[in-house]
């Protein structure tokens, strides 16, 4: 393959990650999904825990189901079991991203890793203008977060999980079309939702051919919230100050930073790619346990 | 900006990179990190993790995008 | 350079796209009126079972799985509510809860919203042995429909619209025979009571008078066998002396005076 030992780790982390999450294999056979108790944890990526051989749960999920049910703010104030559990999930991603930031992302994600295979397919390649970033922040905020837990469809019924609705690919992809094939017709009864997001997926498909990682960059609120996170994460990047800014490392960061501009970035996957690739050995991870990575002290 | 014959520069300061970085200490940045790991342990044994289970072990139609 | 700006912030516009799919779906799912009169609430499993007892062999059963956080599933339960009303006692709807662990969603979720159809709430353990009997997918909501024997005849994945359910309702054949009681398709009454008792005396000589002696079948409380076959006909065994007419697999209401025994009668026939 020609690629540095970092790299073949990685690939072969994201193979693992997929497979030891979907060890549920059966459910591919009869169209069912896991239910034991594995699914009280959350895997750290985008994942749907309807997807068939899903033996976690996903965390933007959970987050919305949680958030979404009546009286959750409430129930914050008033210590209610099934409102505190939020702290669990979110303690969860914070833990994550105050350690490494969007590491998993890198290492885990299993539609982050589908989009880097689709990069590989060779086409016309299109940057992605950097301002377009913002909109995973967006996604956050308004369809995790704001929708979910206000909107309401029926009197009595709780709020919707809107960035499960629609957008998630990875819901569609890994959980929607599998169910919905496998099962036949007549039993799932498919209606707008599912075509809107078809399209969706596929038009992501197609982007991350294009691009890289469209969706991690553009759209993923998982990604949103460890990027903010990572900015404070105890490991992360260092560029030194023998950089010649050459943009080498640009070329093969998947997320296509350049990480001397960058270097506390939230874009950054901590992936190690351009490690290898600098000319002059600037870049470097750094937990900061030698005291080199200290920042109050320069 | 001093360059060399080789192309490479003299670098003479090093704020110049820091404008997406926070000058957060590293043992914040633990304390951070670990404040973190008790919220998320403390979530789960104060709450029900039978909650994210529940939702999570039952196809919810609506989140897949069908019926 | 305009040209570059422009795309720059296409980003804001591109995600509030994603609010249009949002907008769509709300305004398709509104909610309708509610019910004045807050339907039974049964917990357990012996109580559904004693439900679709009581209404196998008598008439259809659509069995509504749900759970009060799956907004399809509560977005329908009013459509159902209202078929299960609406025909009047020819359907019977259950609403069987097994998706909330703690009742105490279940006693919020019925402040807020009222429905006339009975809601069954099962425990954990209660649901997931009903489910694996059942043989359910593990998918809310799911509606079982029985036909008028009691066997499955269908079943649904997911929310339906109330066309849906009345159309599958009307679609379960009524069974050429009423079983376990007997084969005769005319009216045919079952009179329960103390035979020394003169409105017993009485509702037997009316029911004589309507379906004729060999379309009446009346049973003693105070004999064992007697209980024994009224309980195998899921017929109730308090409130006696009564009547309960049938033609086929269509029954009329459980009559304790004459007149009304007419009148139910007369409501059958068509």
């Amino acid at each position: 393959m020609g690629l540095p030992a970092w790299s073949r780790l990685r690939i072969a982390s994201q193979t693992a990650s997929l497979i030891l999450g979907n060890l549920y294999v059966r459910g591919w056979a009869d169209a069912s999904i896991y239910t034991g108790r594995s699914k009280m944890f959350c895997i750290p990526g985008l994942h749907c825990y309807s997807c068939p051989s899903s033996v976690l749960a996903c965390p933007v999920g959970s987050i919305q189901s949680i958030i979404s049910t009546n009286g959750f703010l409430g129930g914050l104030t008033t210590g209610r079991s099934d409102s505190l559990v939020i702290l669990g999930v979110i303690g969860f991603l914070l833990a994550i991203g105050f350690l490494a930031g969007r590491i998993a992302c890198a290492w885990v994600c299993p539609f982050g890793f589908l989009q880097e295979m689709l990069y590989r397919i060779p086409s016309r390649k299109l940057t992605v203008p950097a301002a377009w970033r913002n909109g995973k922040y967006l996604v956050l905020l308004l369809f995790v977060l704001v929708l979910p837990m206000t909107l309401r469809m029926v009197p009595g019924a709780g709020g919707d999980p809107w960035f499960c609705k629609v957008i998630c690919p990875a819901g569609t992809l890994f959980a929607g079309w599998p169910l919905v094939l496998i099962h036949g017709d007549g039993a799932f009864q498919t209606g707008f939702l599912f075509t809107w997001k078809s399209a969706v997926l596929i038009l992501i498909l197609l982007w991350s051919v294009g691009s890289k990682r469209p969706f991690c960059r553009v759209l993923c609120p998982l990604g949103a919230f460890w990027g903010l996170a990572g900015k404070a994460s105890v490991f992360r990047m260092r560029v030194e100050d023998s950089c010649i800014k050459c943009g080498k490392c640009r070329a093969v960061c998947p997320v296509d930073i350049a990480i001397f501009r960058e270097e506390g970035s939230p874009e950054c996957i901590r992936c190690g790619r351009c490690i290898p690739e600098c000319p002059v050995g600037a870049i470097r991870h750094t937990a900061g346990l030698n005291g080199a990575g200290n920042d109050s002290g320069e | 900006m001093h360059r060399f014959k080789s192309g490479r520069r003299l670098q003479p300061s090093v704020h110049r990179r820091q404008g997406s970085v926070l000058n957060i200490p590293l043992p914040v940045r633990i304390a951070l990190a670990a404040a973190a790991i008790a919220m998320m342990v403390s979530g789960y044994i104060w709450g029900d993790p039978v909650v994210i289970w529940q939702k999570a072990a039952s196809i919810c139609l609506e989140c897949i995008g069908v019926g | 350079m305009n040209h570059r700006g422009y795309l720059e912030w296409l980003w804001l516009p591109m995600i509030l796209l994603f609010l249009i799919p949002v907008a769509i779906h709300v305004s398709t799912h509104s909610s309708i009126e509610s019910p004045a009169v807050q339907g039974s609430l049964i917990t357990g499993r012996d109580g559904l079972d004693s439900l679709l007892s009581e209404a196998a062999g008598k008439r259809p059963v659509i069995v509504n799985f749900w759970a009060t956080w799956c907004t399809p599933c509560v977005a329908e339960l009013p459509h159902i509510d209202r078929v299960h009303s609406s025909l009047d006692g020819a359907v019977l709807a259950i609403a069987v809860d097994i998706g909330d662990p703690d009742l105490g969603s279940l006693l919020d979720f019925r402040e807020a919203v009222t429905l006339s159809l009975p809601v069954v709430w099962l425990d954990e353990r209660e649901a997931a042995q009903l489910k694996e009997e059942w043989g359910l997918p593990d998918v809310l909501p799911v509606t079982v429909f029985l036909d008028a024997t009691g066997s499955e005849s269908g079943r649904a994945l997911g929310a339906r619209s109330e066309e849906y359910f009345l159309e599958t309702v009307r679609g379960i054949q009524p069974p050429d025979t009423v079983t376990p009681v007997s084969d005769s398709e005319g009216l045919h009454i079952v009179v329960a009571g103390d035979p020394s008792d003169s409105l017993t005396a009485a509702l037997l000589d009316a029911a004589i008078e309507l379906a004729g002696e060999e379309g009446v079948d009346s049973f003693d409380p105070s004999l064992p066998s007697d209980r024994e076959e009224l309980e195998s006909r899921y017929l109730p065994l308090e409130g006696m002396p009564y009547a309960q007419p049938c033609i086929g697999t269509s029954c009329g209401r459980i009559s304790r005076t004459v007149e009304d025994l007419t009148s139910t009668v007369n409501a059958l026939t068509p």
